[in-house]
């Protein structure tokens, strides 16, 4: 018997001999800088280091860029561009918000400055943007200020200083929109350990009730002896009620004096009526929990449609509870569901408006908001709530909305783009789109121009207005998340390229970088984007990269107004770098083609430039591409583009196919979903076959290829469209759903040898599937009971005799004809 | 997989190498420090790693206090007599983002891209043995103070002393410390089996 010292030492041996020297990141000696800007970076780095080592770099940088360009206040954001909402520059991952209807203020906590911001909602809104241009700062006293919530009667703003355990105690009589005499002061402190984020008030009983993550539990504040007026009472300490690891959103009901809070794992239900700040005899009792979807991240509750909605960040949903059955006065119906709504992706805060009935949804990862309509899917009726409800474009990365009525405006704050998004809801609701933003703002977000980033905005934060915008910051923070993968030297500078650590193929580069003289770089070359550039404007010749997403050998040339003579290529994994020095300024060119072709794919993208500043990048006011699969001519693509102007038409599709056949991922097959299959039944032979809810379907096997990687490289094609699927290490058994109208469609391929029984849970999902042996492994289709949006989670079960597999996924959002988006997953075999 | 195979006791005495002369301040130079850090590399990572349960945070956290102690003294005399000084501050490091990360997790502003990472690494724990796994995770459930006394004890086979001069706290509570964190361990290791 081994002893529990020797185990012990057994493991950690084991353990750490996994770092293995050769494989570490080389240590990088902090810049040597100037001193003004050493002592911007000595505040910077712990900051970056310590609390967020693991997020993306473009992300840090964009921290930097806001943080030291804007300390002079904040700017509109470079006017409106057409069919975009108004943005409010706030800077620094501003997360929460509240609104104050007495003053018409709306404060915006502020993280990376420590400040609460201040905007006018009187001057700022939906009718006028005068104001929008000017926002005060209050002190919080503390670090990473996070959540924000006001009490009206006391009139306080209560602020959780997320760094600094604290909540801040700001008089909001004296620091508003009007009157800002007060902001400068530092306020009284209340000490609420654990790791609070965010807080909700009741203003009936005067009580703060503050969720702290780490801790689980919620501290129950009397807001009567802690307010603008009195601070008598702000250093007792609070009672607590536990209600579990990663208390997040919280919301109060004053109506049935109900606290709401968000855990990892469910959505806890306070009685406020014993646990508030006069009474805390039931603070001690444990809450009652009510099963969400995983990771609740915003609760609203709308009195008038009688619903609470909790948004949900892994599965993408709003789960939808009736308000009356499901509080401190009557829990019977909280298990109950009016519906569950699938939003897009990492959905976060939500706010009711209840003028316009609409439940307003940040999805962070898509970018997007969608809009619930209370009628429709509320406690009047919940027929609604299957339908996936219309979305409109804000900035990158929103979390957090406020609703002013009274001035017809919902505010977003976009984090990673630190501006406050200004929407219309009189016109802009789940009833009326017509006012909505058809783009995201510019300097924000995802489109610069329609085709552009059409399908890699709804996956990835990266823009090619925000890479700009960050673009000739320091690359210090950069090179410690991200590994190096090329370098060479170009106009007597030396370059680098990063690709984030453990992040594969363009994702990786885009998430990494290019290094220059020390200055970062980024580059965004998301789907559909096969070959993409950027400029550099770095002095009397400027310097041009980019990278082509075919493996192999690659040309690259540049024309229509610049050449870039005998560019560096390098080949990477599956795409290939290029850079080279223009012959003239970065300044002079207002066009440029790039063109690429290489033995498995050719591409045609035009891109156009606007202002070009010092070390920067040049921004891109517009795009166009063409790419083709096989060894076809760029100069062809070239010459449609350069003659009619034409987007990307058909061509993208293949293109797009063609790229996915080198880097199967169930991302990229989620996005390329649903185009024609046009080349691919050209490079494929068909193994199977069959015809399922009326349509003829046909599994396709790549020529040349053998087992999964055959299957990988071609796919299903269903109704002559086509349909990839990635099964394959580590996953053998792997499904994809489908939204195939009325009834999903569900298919999938176990990569094992072995006669398998095929089962999907929740058990009457999938009635009989067809199963067919193929290629040394088990192919299966069949049409679900409901339609794909209506579920959140599958679980396959494939079994043999011996072999038990089971792979369980989580489901985002669903587009008619397209493969539903995967949120989440985890399987054994 | 060079050093760590090793186990306990592989710190190398102070030999030769150890007189890191000290270097005037300048960008071309590699000050002691970075000697010492450079030199010391992989084995702080792996301490770290030991500390926060994965290699791309350990990295983060050892990069963190280079910068840090460069920023504040990189010309200093940074010899191997420093190791210890240097240990407290990784191990400080990874204290931080515990606790942080705790926090992070849910983080406005990051939850999404680091569960992601939480994510990727749900493969290597596969590939991980099951034993390991199971010690690991008992180790993962001490608190911070148990759990660094234990590796520096386990795993550096540092002696009650270093570890006292490591951690700034005295000898008799890292006696009192490992033995209550042995004793944590077994249990959970006993509930588990």
């Amino acid at each position: 018997m081994t002893s529990p010292e020797d185990r012990l030492r057994a493991a950690l041996a084991a353990e750490a001999s996994t770092v293995r020297e050769e494989d570490l990141r080389p240590l990088a000696d902090p810049p040597a800088v100037p001193p003004a800007a050493a002592r911007r970076a000595a505040r910077g780095w712990p900051r970056f280091l310590a609390p967020i080592a693991a997020a993306a770099a473009v992300m840090l940088i964009v921290g930097v860029a806001v943080a030291i360009g804007r300390s002079d206040g904040a700017q509109p954001a470079g006017g409106v561009a057409p069919g975009a909402a108004p943005t409010v520059r706030i800077g620094g991952f501003p997360t929460g918000i509240a609104y104050d209807g007495a003053t018409r203020t709306v404060y915006v906590a502020t993280g990376e400055t420590n400040v609460l911001t201040v905007v006018n909602a009187a001057t700022c809104n939906a009718s006028s943007t005068a104001g929008c241009a000017h926002v005060g700062h209050a002190v919080t006293g503390g670090r990473d200020p996070i959540g924000v919530a006001v009490d009206d009667r006391t009139r306080t703003a209560y602020v959780v200083n997320g760094g600094s355990d604290t909540v801040a105690v700001i008089n909001a009589a004296t620091c508003n929109a009007a009157v800002t005499s007060g902001c400068s002061k530092r306020p009284a402190l209340i000490r609420v350990p654990g790791g609070p984020e965010f807080l909700a008030v009741d203003p009936r009983t005067d009580t703060i009730y503050v969720a702290a993550t780490s801790s689980g539990q919620v501290s129950v504040i009397n807001g009567a002896t802690c307010n603008a007026a009195v601070t008598s009472g702000c250093a007792k300490k609070p009672a607590t009620v536990s209600v579990g690891v990663g208390a997040f959103p919280i919301a109060v009901d004053p109506g049935t004096d109900t606290v709401y809070v968000g855990t990892n794992r469910d959505l806890v239900l306070i009685d406020g009526r014993t646990c508030d700040a006069a009474v805390a005899s039931g603070c001690r009792k444990v809450p009652a929990t009510i099963p969400v979807g995983r990771y609740p991240a915003g609760i609203a509750v709308d009195q008038a449609a009688n619903a609470i909605y909790v948004s949900s960040e892994a599965p993408g949903t709003v789960t939808v509870i009736r308000r009356s059955t499901c509080s401190a006065l009557d829990a019977a119906g909280c298990t109950a569901r009016l519906g569950t709504v699938t939003v897009g992706s990492d959905p976060r805060g939500d706010a009711a408006d209840p003028a316009v009935r609409t439940v307003y949804v940040a999805n962070s990862g898509s970018n997007t908001v969608s809009m619930i309509s209370t009628a429709a899917c509320g406690a009047a009726s919940s027929r609604g709530c299957n339908h996936p409800p219309a979305a409109f474009p804000v900035g990158a990365s929103p979390r957090r909305i406020a609703v002013a009525a009274a001035v017809h405006t919902v505010y977003i704050v976009n984090v990673a783009a630190g501006t406050l998004s200004v929407i219309n809801s009189a016109t802009c609701n789940a009833a009326d789109s017509r006012g909505c933003p058809a783009k995201s703002p510019r300097g924000t977000g995802s489109s610069g121009s329609a085709g552009r980033r059409a399908l890699g905005g709804m996956e990835s934060a990266c823009a090619p207005a925000v890479v700009a915008s960050a673009s000739g910051q320091p690359a210090g923070p950069l090179t410690l998340t991200s590994v190096h993968v090329a370098s060479g030297s170009v106009g007597g500078r030396a370059w680098s390229l990063w690709s984030k650590r453990g992040v594969a193929g363009a994702t990786g580069i885009e998430d990494g970088g290019l290094v220059l003289g020390g200055r970062w770089y980024g580059l965004c070359a998301g789907f559909p984007n096969v070959a993409e550039m950027e400029l550099i404007n770095a002095g009397t010749r400027g310097i041009d990269y980019g990278f082509v997403q075919f493996p192999g050998k690659v040309a690259v040339r540049l024309a229509s107004g610049g050449t870039l003579p005998s560019p560096a290529v390098s080949e990477l994994t599956g795409l290939s770098f290029f850079i080279g020095q223009l012959p003239r300024s970065a300044c002079s060119y207002r066009t440029m083609m790039l063109t690429a072709s290489g033995s498995s794919g050719s591409a045609a993208h035009r891109l156009s430039f606007g202002a070009c500043a010092s070390g920067k990048l040049v921004s891109i006011t517009g795009s166009e591409g063409e790419w083709g699969s096989g060894s076809g001519s760029a100069s062809g693509l070239a010459g449609s583009l350069a003659g009619a102007g034409a987007g990307a038409g058909a061509g993208a599709g293949d293109g797009a196919l063609a790229h996915a056949e080198d880097q199967c991922s169930p991302r990229a097959t989620s996005v390329l979903s649903g185009r024609p299959a046009g080349n691919l039944t050209r490079s494929s032979a068909q193994v199977s076959s069959g015809s399922v809810g009326g349509q003829a379907w046909s599994l396709r096997s790549r020529k040349g290829l053998t087992g999964v990687r055959a299957i990988e490289n071609g796919g299903l094609v269903l109704g002559g469209r086509w349909y990839g699927l990635c099964p394959g290490a580590p996953n053998p058994a792997e499904f994809e759903l489908l939204d195939g109208g009325s009834h999903g469609i569900v298919y999938g391929f176990v990569a094992n040898p072995g006669r398998y029984t095929v089962t999907l849970t929740p058990g009457w999902a999938l009635a009989a599937p067809q199963i067919q042996r193929v290629m040394g492994g088990t192919f299966f289709i069949g049409q679900l009971a409901k339609s794909a949006c209506a579920y959140p989670s599958l679980v396959l079960r494939a079994t043999t005799r011996s072999v038990a597999d089971m792979h369980h996924l989580e489901f985002g959002a669903c587009r008619p004809g397209n493969l539903v988006a995967i949120s989440g997953g985890n399987g054994s075999w | 997989m060079t050093q760590g195979r090793s186990g306990p006791g592989q710190v190398q005495g102070l030999g030769e190498e150890a007189l890191v002369p000290v270097e005037p301040a300048g960008e071309a130079v590699p000050s002691g420090l970075s000697v010492l850090f450079r030199r010391r590399h992989a084995e702080l990572v792996r301490l770290a790693l030991l500390m926060v349960g994965d290699q791309a945070t350990a990295e983060d956290v050892v990069q963190d206090v280079f910068a840090r102690l460069h920023a504040r003294r990189a010309d200093g005399p940074w010899g191997e007599d420093s190791l210890a000084y240097v240990r407290a501050a990784v191990l400080n490091g990874c204290r931080s983002q515990l606790r942080r990360r705790s926090v992070a997790r849910r983080f406005e502003g990051l939850g999404g891209r680091l569960e992601r990472v939480t994510q990727d690494s749900a493969e290597q724990e596969m590939m991980r043995s099951e034993e390991r796994r199971q010690v690991l995770a008992a180790l993962a459930a001490l608190s911070s103070r148990r759990r660094e006394v234990l590796v520096l004890r386990y795993y550096l086979g540092l002696s009650e002393a270093e570890i006292a001069s490591v951690l700034g706290i005295s000898p008799g509570t890292v006696k009192s410390t490992a033995a209550r964190g042995l004793a944590a361990l077994c249990r959970r290791l006993g509930e588990e089996a």
